[in-house]
């Protein structure tokens, strides 16, 4: 169990030793909530389904099916080629932000927080709509280039592997940018220290949000799972709102724990030992010393997730029921019926909620002394 | 059996004996058969007490008095919510205010996810079904029931299911569609074979789902026959044709936007609104032109039965159907027009033959079409 902690937690075996309980309570509740659903995606992998959807006998058939369809080898490179391509997009932009906002003098390079933090809550049919329109065959880039170059066809692709990774790139950019930001600002005790936490950091980022595509749970197949286990679960949880709230849940922890985990690894080990030393005992030493400490990261993590939820569709589309439509989801069905003007506007609102919301947020936080990002 | 037979002496019964043994067996039988009876005549009162099945006089009584209990239904559709379906959910309300209406608004792909998984849970939420392209799966998923309702009556038996199993409540035609600033009025293709002209190439666009692509390859088999329509998908298959992997409407958004010339696969009505409001677009009805109906389906345990047949009843009602009209879509409603501005890609109001397409046929269709979209488009 302290393996599953530390799994969780990576660069805090100190926690895992100084709090052995308290870790695999946290690795327990971490592997209930992640568990059912990857059990749920073994099993039917590996079962037959009936015209019911219900399994019967056990099978190898739908391996062999996917191994013998022969998009497969194509397919799965791209969605590598397409996975490390944006990271990489991402990565890159977000770094370059990061060192602006933190080891430059920009003018207005505190706009790069509030851009970032707006950009994380605009839900991604919006994004994906904005660049149709604006590099799509028929967008003003195409067809000024078109001009410049007195050709006929359109020079920019969007429906290609490169456009979906630029797209996907930009579209990730921000979440890189507010994760490095931290790593940037804190490494400036001393040059080769910088220079490898920022190597860490960036490994780390590119690592998160690689992982955080095809290759962990794509968030349909998540949504799949979780509609299984919901309405297997009896009692009412099935299409209400908590039952989306458990689904985001799982699948945004990770974030979560990327975020929390810059917190906690600035807190130094000394400071909860001297306060041990003093005679405090390690509940007490852990609620006045590392609480209080922990509190900034929390509250921005709290926040970061809070905009990638709001936004997610696909995760959700299978869970919402008649009382529990969420904002993300009306706007992929405007989307899908045409309605691009309702989307547009409801779009708009949305984004300025979030931003209204987002400043408050940071302003509050500002007051009451907490660095937030 | 013969116990008492002349072969089966052995056991050596005496008269008297296989008598007794004779009534035995006839008071057994008499027990077990009028049991039998008992629980036929509980059956039987049971079926008839479904409000689904029920056609007695006080039907509507009944659906009112259960309606009133159950104070909700919740339906499941795949109409527009804003158009269509919140419309017909605000009719229903006004005429029964007793019963409050509420929806879930999905594509039929995650529909069928949804009952699917609520039908094995065993545990039912969804009241009442409506969709397109489900009526075969649902079916042989043992999800619904058969249902009758007076206003299904009027409706034409081929539009819907002899059995009852499902009630047709809206068509869809579909066909091509084009941009106009693209091509010029007098240009745009005509027919399928025009669609093979090579200066399409690289121009045209459908959507990768099943109510796609699929579904005009399912349609140009039923009218041509296998061999033809073989042939002539492969020269099809030359022109590049872009698939979108979203619903039809967005195509036709992407046409309209101007980044593909044509489209394939529109369901017509969506240009007519979208040229309504200005924007660069036509429909291009095809002959034969390709039709389908969605239909209204009742789920086996649905949790509040006598709201569900009680709307479906309004559903079906020329007061639901006119619902319809006004969002633009095509009632099923024999007595209900569509809005006059859609006449001009309705087949038989515009002098054209009609290829459709029941749901039992998509259904059957639906494999060979896909591996041929595989084979000859997905590259």
């Amino acid at each position: 169990m302290t393996a599953l902690s530390g799994a969780v937690f990576p660069h805090s075996p100190a926690l895992v030793r100084r709090y052995p309980l308290r870790m695999v309570i946290l690795g327990v509740l971490a592997g209930a909530a992640i568990l059912p659903p990857f059990l749920f995606l073994a099993y039917a992998s590996l079962h037959q389904l009936d015209a019911s959807g219900g399994f019967g006998a056990s099978t190898f058939s739908h391996f062999a099916a996917i191994f013998a369809e022969r998009t497969f080898g194509p397919t799965l490179v791209n969605s590598l080629s397409y996975a490390l391509g944006s990271a990489l997009l991402a990565l890159v932009i977000g770094a370059a932000q990061a060192w602006l906002a933190e080891r430059t003098d920009a003018p207005l390079r505190q706009l790069l927080y509030i851009a970032s933090i707006i950009s994380l809550g605009v839900p991604y049919v919006l994004y994906i709509v904005a660049w149709l329109l604006l590099l799509g065959k028929a967008g003003p880039v195409n067809a000024l280039l078109q001009q410049l170059f007195g050709s006929a066809v359109p020079h920019l692709n969007l429906n290609s592997l490169g456009g979906m990774i630029f797209v996907e790139g930009m579209l990730w950019s921000p979440l890189a940018f507010l994760l490095l930001a931290p790593v940037f600002r804190n490494s400036d005790a001393a040059f080769e220290e910088a220079a490898t936490v920022c190597g860490a950091g960036l490994v780390a980022t590119f690592r998160r949000i690689t992982m955080g595509m095809p290759l962990v749970f794509p968030a349909i197949v998540l949504g799949l799972a979780f509609l299984e286990i919901f309405v297997h679960a009896g009692g009412a949880i099935y299409g209400t709102l908590l039952s989306l709230i458990i689904a985001s849940v799982v699948a945004y922890m990770p974030y979560g724990l990327r975020y929390a985990q810059i917190g906690v690894i600035q807190i130094h080990p000394e400071l909860e030992e001297a306060a041990t030393l003093s005679g405090a005992r390690q509940t007490r030493a852990f609620v006045r010393i590392v609480l209080p400490l922990l509190v900034p990261a929390l509250v921005s993590c709290w926040l970061f997730v809070f905009l990638l939820a709001v936004r997610a569709v696909s995760l959700l589309l299978l869970l919402v029921g008649p009382e529990s439509q969420v904002v993300a989801v009306a706007l992929f069905d405007f989307w899908n019926n045409g309605q691009i003007g309702e989307l547009a506007a409801l779009g708009a609102v949305w984004t300025a909620i979030m931003t209204v919301f987002s400043v408050t947020f940071l302003l509050l936080a500002g007051r009451y002394q907490m660095p937030v990002i | 059996m013969n116990f008492c037979g002349d072969e089966q002496q052995k056991t050596k019964n005496s008269p008297e004996e296989c008598m007794r043994i004779a009534a035995a067996i006839g008071t057994l039988l008499m027990f077990v058969g009028a049991i039998a009876g008992g629980v036929g005549q509980a059956i039987a009162q049971n079926a008839s007490d479904n409000p689904a099945t029920y056609r007695g006089p006080d039907r509507e009584q009944r659906l009112l008095d259960g309606a009133r209990k159950e104070g909700q239904v919740t339906v499941y559709s795949s109409m527009i919510a804003d158009q269509a379906l919140r419309p017909i959910l605000d009719g229903f309300q006004a005429k029964y205010p007793f019963v409050k209406a509420q929806y879930v608004r999905d594509d039929p792909p995650q529909q069928l996810q949804k009952v699917m998984a609520e039908a094995r849970a065993g545990r039912f939420v969804v009241d009442v079904l409506e969709s397109t392209g489900l009526e075969v799966a649902v079916r042989a998923a043992n999800i619904n029931q058969p249902f009758w309702s007076p206003e299904s009556e009027v409706y034409p038996g081929d539009h819907r299911d002899p059995k009852g199993y499902w009630a047709p409540t809206r068509f869809s035609y579909l066909g091509a569609c084009y941009n106009t600033d693209l091509i010029k009025p007098g240009e745009q293709p005509k027919s399928f074979e025009d669609l093979l002209d090579l200066k399409w190439k690289g121009k045209i666009a459908w959507s990768s789902t099943v109510i796609g692509a699929m579904l005009f390859i399912t349609g140009v088999r039923n009218f041509m026959g296998e061999d033809k329509a073989l042939a002539y998908l492969r020269e099809l298959a030359k022109q590049d044709i872009a698939p979108i992997a979203s619903a039809n409407r967005v195509v036709v958004d992407r046409v309209m936007a101007g980044e593909y010339a044509l489209c394939l696969d529109a369901f017509l009505h969506h240009p007519i609104i979208s040229a309504r409001k200005g924007a660069p677009v036509a429909p291009l009805p095809l002959e034969p032109v390709l039709s389908v109906v969605s239909s209204v389906m009742l789920p086996k345990a649905p949790p509040h039965p006598h709201a569900a047949v009680l709307f479906i009843d309004y559903l079906l009602s020329k007061d639901g159907q006119q619902k319809l009209q006004g969002a633009d879509y095509f009632p099923a409603h024999p007595g209900v027009q569509a809005s006059p501005d859609l006449d001009q890609i309705v087949p038989q109001k515009i002098g054209l033959h009609e290829n459709f397409i029941a749901p039992a046929k998509m259904n059957a269709d639906l494999a060979r079409s896909r591996s041929l979209y595989q084979e000859l488009f997905a590259k």
